[in-house]
């Protein structure tokens, strides 16, 4: 009875409020997983296709979680089927529709986005990529990782660890000082340790 | 067999860098790296990895895009209106044929991303996959909480806006009508009551027939609305990907 009074009382938000405080986040999400504005928007439309379809469901207070679930699951169900089919793929620029190259968005992309850091993360294995990003880009902690991934902890802990150690041999060229003391958590800055 | 030549695990290295120690685990690891290069190294390489990573850029999120995010109401083939059913020993609500026993495999293709958001990708009915589609009942901030009592509550009171819907539904008029002020707020444009509860057969046909140049109007009072004054049938309008773009 309690339940059903707080699911009573919980006022559903507009559509409209979904897409605007979720869109840019899952769109951040579904480019750094897919690596191309392409398949983010593909992955982000039909990420929002499945919570409208699955708002019967929906409980309160689980919005950010369940949307990265279902933009993490459907990235890799892209990345399984592609695998499948990769002999019968086209080739990536083949049938791309013409207004959707050099858009300005994708300009922007192109100019602002670090794309070698795109790349190093695109070379990833699919499930280190996912692992890391949502570490480092999404801010999610070990244990909403383990649950979002439905994988053990110390799964999490050695994609992350794994990840980024590719990630950093990919990116050996960038200056070694741009990971010192920014981003990291403070309480163990090398400071501490020397 | 000197202390010295035992390291830190890779995992506890990432763990240290993401503040995922616990606390005697977190001093230990200080005590080694204040005499130990290579860890301290190790240490290095996987901060600056993330670093570089939280320092990147965020990609714009394009505007053609937010459109037809927008416009997911009225585009997207909700199929189904949905049913209950038990996937793993957990009741859910899902949006596919009542009684389908066989669960596809998890291999199965989605086809719910099709290459091509120009529309090309498969259409047609989505195999449900478990877990994939259904929002887990866990809070991601509170992980203690008990799944099941919780999804079971939401999906029943789910059945319940679902039977109000139905009862209340009238024979015109949009979605959010002042019957259901009560559970939406009143007033303001709100998540559709029938999606909340399945949709009605009725609602879904009547969705169907909304005009695509409806959708540009006056979005806010629009969507949730369902505003469906022109009755102009548009049959083929069960577009998932095409939108507005």
């Amino acid at each position: 009875m309690a339940d059903e009074a707080t699911v009573v009382t919980w006022v559903p938000p507009t559509w409209d409020e979904v897409v605007r405080h979720h869109a840019p986040r899952v769109y951040r999400l579904a480019y750094r997983l897919a690596g191309n504005p392409q398949d983010a928007e593909d992955l982000t439309q039909e990420t929002f296709v499945r919570v409208f379809k699955s708002l019967a469901s929906y409980q309160p207070g689980t919005f950010e979680g369940w949307l990265h679930r279902i933009t993490t699951n459907l990235f890799l169900d892209l990345v399984r089927r592609r695998q499948r089919i990769r002999f019968d793929a086209l080739p990536e620029d083949s049938e791309r529709l013409p207004g959707r190259e050099r858009s300005p968005e994708q300009v922007y992309v192109d100019t602002h986005l670090d794309p070698d850091i795109q790349r190093a993360l695109d070379a990833l294995p699919p499930d280190f990529r996912v692992a890391v990003v949502l570490c480092d880009i999404e801010g999610l902690s070990y244990e909403e990782i383990a649950t979002t991934l439905g994988i053990k902890l110390g799964t999490v802990r050695s994609r992350i660890h794994r990840g980024r150690l590719q990630l950093r041999e990919a990116l050996r060229h960038r200056a070694p000082r741009a990971g010192l003391g920014s981003g990291a958590h403070a309480d163990v800055q090398e400071g501490t340790v020397r | 067999m000197t202390l010295p030549e035992v390291h830190l695990a890779g995992e506890a290295v990432a763990a240290l860098v993401d503040g995922e120690l616990t606390r005697g685990a977190y001093h230990r690891a200080l005590t080694h790296l204040v005499r130990c290069t290579e860890c301290r190294l190790a240490v290095q390489s996987q901060r600056e990895a993330k670093s570089l990573l939280v320092r990147a850029g965020v990609p714009p999120l394009p505007g053609s895009l937010l459109s037809r995010l927008h416009d997911v109401p009225m585009t997207a083939d909700l199929g189904d209106p949905g049913s209950l059913a038990l996937d793993d020993g957990e009741l859910v609500w899902r949006s596919g044929p009542p009684d389908p026993p066989n669960p596809p495999s998890p291999l199965d293709p989605p086809s719910s991303v099709p290459r091509q958001a120009g529309g090309r990708g498969p259409r047609g009915r989505r195999p449900h996959r478990p877990g994939a589609d259904r929002p887990r009942s866990y809070p991601i901030n509170r992980m203690h909480s008990k799944p099941l009592r919780r999804s079971l509550a939401g999906t029943l009171a789910g059945l319940a806006f679902g039977v109000l819907a139905a009862a209340v539904a009238p024979t015109g008029g949009g979605v959010t009508s002042p019957g259901q002020g009560g559970v939406n707020g009143g007033g303001s444009a709100v998540v559709p009551a029938s999606v909340i509860g399945g949709v009605a057969p009725q609602e879904r046909s009547r969705r169907e027939r909304l005009r695509p140049a409806d959708r540009s109007a006056d979005r806010s009072a629009q969507v949730g609305t369902f505003d469906v004054g022109g009755s102009r049938p548009v049959t083929s309008s069960r577009t998932l990907l095409t939108g507005a773009r």
